[in-house]
């Protein structure tokens, strides 16, 4: 796995009169899972647009691996190693799980070979498959599965892409419990084999079982860092959170 | 009278029917994201049913009109009912195949097209228009008629945008057109507003096929490049209002009068597509292109002076990987 | 009997377009509805070229010829089309393709008009001259095996998965690393140089072209082919294209004149499309029921 440092500087995008990012700078280490939290609004899915590619800011610049993403196509972007998955899923509803997995494995193969990938990642697939629990399902059509059983299928194409920073957006929401463990392992995993994992996700105590760094955001700063224990005990995260209720 | 002149009045009158479908058209697109083609075919209709209600029954000329409009609309809101409901769904939902709803209104233009030209067969059809006399306007002299279809096509537009915007029923389709399941959940009932807006629509567009048919001869197919037009004016004015729309339907009968004058042999209606095309393109590829062209290099200049305003929030260093998980 | 011979080698080039019309539109989800013109491009190259020399030995060089301009044309309207949302697309390749007929109406000093070409020789292959019904029928034959091997080729490779994930969802596919306007023009390149090809034996097999062949209804019609047939089949869209095909000449065996065996030959294409879309959205001969399952090891 790559050693490299995912650097956002000086990030800023507006949009309107909303101020999404704010000069927003912040460095994402290899072999490490961190959280982005805060209310809606706060600029979470925004961050995880632009080092995606989907969206360009305003100002300042994503580094990584001696490339400058900003600018760059979405395609490229992934081609590079990033790799996402979408708070709305985006599973191919056309195609069965197996070839979800076997379009994930092919990045980076070039787009315009007639042969099959599978042949190249058909083992990758399928222990994907049986990690996650989906060997039962490999030839149905995703259209036809469960929410949860499709968000898996949405963690097994980034597993299969082998990507090197994996952009996570609310990976624990609406999942049961055992689903939920295969999701926190996984993670865990992929963690621990060197891959950048940036998660945004509104569960407080999956924050703290997944990430070892979380970053609180609030219309676009970051107002508070630090180990998720930690950062539950700033006074800055009570005013966020529990504003409301005082 | 000037030759610009001419063609401008030339250009009224032939818009004046042509933006009875391009709003119709443009507003149905904008509130339920279809592809109403079958505009076209009810324009015909309208204008048919004129023929077959003066020639065949005798009846008189304004009422009719007002009977084919009404006729007109109301198989509007049958083709919406029976046809594109069951494949869209309600809300838009129902995904079949991308290709599923325009085939659909596509579909339906060729059948009732087709069907009228079956009745009335494939030769153009007349009515003698309505003598109201001759007006002077500048030192030229036009028929009084044309200048009452443009007022009724004026009037006509003008009734349905206060419609939208002073009744219930009206702001209601506008909320449709914002989101369909936040609208029902305002208690805006999805299928009235539907019936309404279809209903009203097609009688636009059948009351442009019976000015159409009183101005000139006509043909089954006639309503169709016409719905092409309004569609490709409504394409590049998403967001204009129905008076809008008015105009730009004008301005582009204004175009392929010119092109007729100018160029002539039969070139009009490549010309009128090939501006209005030109038109999406830059309006949707090339200013785009251009401020997101426009957005990177102010990015990269900033990112070349080095620029660190010192307000940037804390810099956070994530974990080593010794995390002990 | 000669007379279902020639019917049936339409009814095969039809259906060949109709599944280069599938490629182009209904693997990767491009809603383009100017593929007629295309088709002319093929007609018109070997027309051209047949009718100025004189005889169909330029056969080869007329179909590569118009390979190569079709797919110079489609490039072209393929990326600006995939620079548009998507609701332009529809409307702009309509648009296109009535310009397209009206430039072949107009352009008198290479299309002739609305006179046409006539005299328009067989082709020619090196010794083989194909001059007779039955070669006619021939060459049609082997246009449509070419065209459904290479739809087939391309439906089960890498790059016919990466299509259909394109078509699925295409913001997804670009995460998944492929270039979505790189694959999309790509197949709506392939899609109209088959297209130029078919055009090219069509002009050979019957001797004279004129613009009204090539018109929007004729690309409405390729739409309606493929969507009964089956949007991303290719053995749907060879149905499609042959069942469509055959129905004015049965018309007409029910002695329907002419004139009306046109007209309601279009409702019948417009109520089937529609019925098909409310009954059977995904055609008659949808993707699935021919995908092969694969099996998890």
């Amino acid at each position: 796995m790559s050693s490299e440092i995912l650097r956002l500087e000086n990030i800023s995008k507006r949009f309107g009169n909303i101020v999404a990012c704010n000069e927003l700078s912040v460095d994402f280490y290899p072999g490490t899972c961190t959280a982005v939290i805060g209310p809606n609004g706060a600029g979470k899915t925004t961050i995880m647009n632009i080092v995606a590619g989907s969206l360009i800011p305003d100002l300042g610049s994503v580094r990584w691996g001696g490339h400058e993403l900003v600018g760059m196509s979405q395609h490229r972007i992934a081609n590079l190693g990033i790799v996402r998955m979408f708070q709305d899923l985006k599973v191919f509803d056309g195609m069965t799980v197996y070839e979800n997995l076997v379009v994930a494995s092919g990045r980076g193969v070039g787009g315009w070979s007639l042969g099959k990938i599978e042949r190249r990642s058909g083992q990758l697939i399928d222990e994907t498959l049986q990690r996650l629990g989906l060997s039962g399902h490999a030839n149905r059509l995703t259209h036809d599965l469960s929410y949860a059983e499709r968000k898996l299928v949405a963690l097994g194409r980034a597993i299969c892409s082998g990507g090197k920073i994996l952009l996570l957006d609310e990976p624990a929401s609406g999942m049961d419990k055992a689903s939920l463990k295969l999701v926190l392992d996984t993670v865990v995993s992929l963690r621990n084999s060197g891959a950048i994992i940036v998660i945004v996700e509104h569960n407080l105590s999956i924050v703290q079982e997944l990430a070892s760094y979380a970053l609180l955001l609030e219309e676009g700063k970051i107002i508070a860092s630090g180990e998720p224990a930690e950062l539950y005990r700033n006074s800055n995260f009570g005013r966020v959170y529990f504003s409301l209720l005082q | 009278m000037s030759e610009f002149l001419a063609i401008l009045i030339q250009a009224l009158y032939t818009g004046a029917e042509w933006a009875l479908i391009a709003v119709g058209f443009g507003f149905i697109a904008r509130t339920t994201n279809i592809f109403h083609l079958a505009l076209g075919a009810l324009f015909s209709v309208g204008g048919y049913a004129v023929f077959l209600l003066a020639v065949q029954y005798g009846l008189p000329l304004i009422p009719i009109v007002i009977v084919a409009a009404v006729l007109a609309g109301l198989l509007g809101s049958a083709i919406d009912r029976f046809i594109y409901q069951p494949v869209t769904g309600l809300y838009g939902q129902r995904k079949i195949n991308h290709l599923a709803p325009f085939v659909t209104s596509l579909g339906v233009m060729i059948v009732l097209r087709n069907l009228i030209q079956l009745w009335f067969g494939a030769s153009p059809i007349y009515i003698q228009q309505p003598d109201f006399g001759i007006a002077d306007i500048g030192g030229a002299k036009v028929q009084a008629w044309n200048l009452l279809k443009v007022a009724i096509s004026i009037a006509a537009c003008f009734a349905f945008a206060v419609w939208l915007r002073r009744t219930r029923a009206g702001t209601s389709a506008m909320a449709l057109g914002q989101s369909a399941e936040g609208a029902s959940v305002i208690g805006v009932s999805e299928k009235t507003v539907r019936f309404q807006i279809f209903l009203a629509t097609g009688c636009l567009a059948g009351l442009g096929g019976g000015l159409a048919i009183l101005s000139h001869p006509t043909l089954p197919g006639d309503g169709f490049p016409i719905v092409l037009y309004g569609a490709l004016i409504s394409l590049i004015l998403p967001k204009a209002g129905v008076m809008v729309w008015w105009l730009a339907s004008v301005g582009a009968a204004f175009i392929y009068a010119q092109a007729i004058t100018s160029i002539g042999g039969g070139w009009q209606d490549t010309i009128l597509q090939g501006v209005l095309m030109l038109g999406i393109v830059i309006s949707r590829v090339v200013i785009p292109g251009y401020q997101r062209y426009a957005m990177l290099r102010h990015g990269a200049r900033q990112r070349q002076q080095g620029k660190d305003t010192g307000n940037s929030a804390t810099t956070a260093k994530a974990a080593a990987q010794s995390d002990g998980r | 009997m000669a007379y279902w011979i020639t019917v049936i080698t339409f009814a095969l080039i039809f259906g060949s377009l109709a599944v280069s019309y599938n490629i182009s539109v209904g693997y990767v989800g491009m809603l383009s509805i100017a593929h007629a013109a295309f088709f002319s491009v093929g007609a018109y190259v070997y027309g051209y070229f047949g009718t100025v020399v004189g005889d169909g030995n330029w056969f080869i060089v007329a179909v590569l010829l118009a390979m190569a301009i079709a797919a110079a044309i489609s490039i072209v309207v393929g990326v600006v089309i995939t620079l548009l949302p998507e609701q332009f697309v529809i409307m702009g390749t309509f648009a296109l393709q009535v310009i397209f007929t009206t430039l072949l109406i107009n352009l008198t000093s290479i299309t002739n008009g609305v006179q046409g070409i006539a005299g328009i020789p067989a082709p020619q292959i090196g010794p083989l001259v194909f001059d007779t019904r039955e070669a006619s029928l021939i060459m049609a034959a082997a246009l449509a095996v070419f065209t459904l091997g290479l739809a087939w080729i391309l439906l089960k490779s890498n790059i016919g998965l990466r299509s259909r994930a394109v078509r699925d969802d295409a913001l997804a596919a670009q995460s998944m690393g492929i270039s979505v306007r790189t694959v999309q023009v790509g197949f709506f390149a392939i899609g109209a140089m088959l297209a130029a090809i078919a055009g090219t034996i069509y002009a050979g097999v019957i001797g004279y072209i004129d613009p009204s062949t090539f018109t929007i209804e004729t690309s409405v019609q390729l739409l309606s082919m493929v969507v009964i047939g089956g949007i991303g089949n290719p053995l749907g869209a060879m149905l499609g294209g042959i069942v469509i095909s055959v129905l004015p000449p049965l018309l007409i065996e029910f002695n329907i004149g002419e004139s009306s065996a046109a007209a309601i030959q279009q409702v019948l294409f417009g109520v089937a499309m529609i019925a098909v879309i409310m009954l059977r959205p995904r055609g008659l001969l949808p993707e699935r029921l021919i995908a092969r399952k694969r099996q998890a090891s």
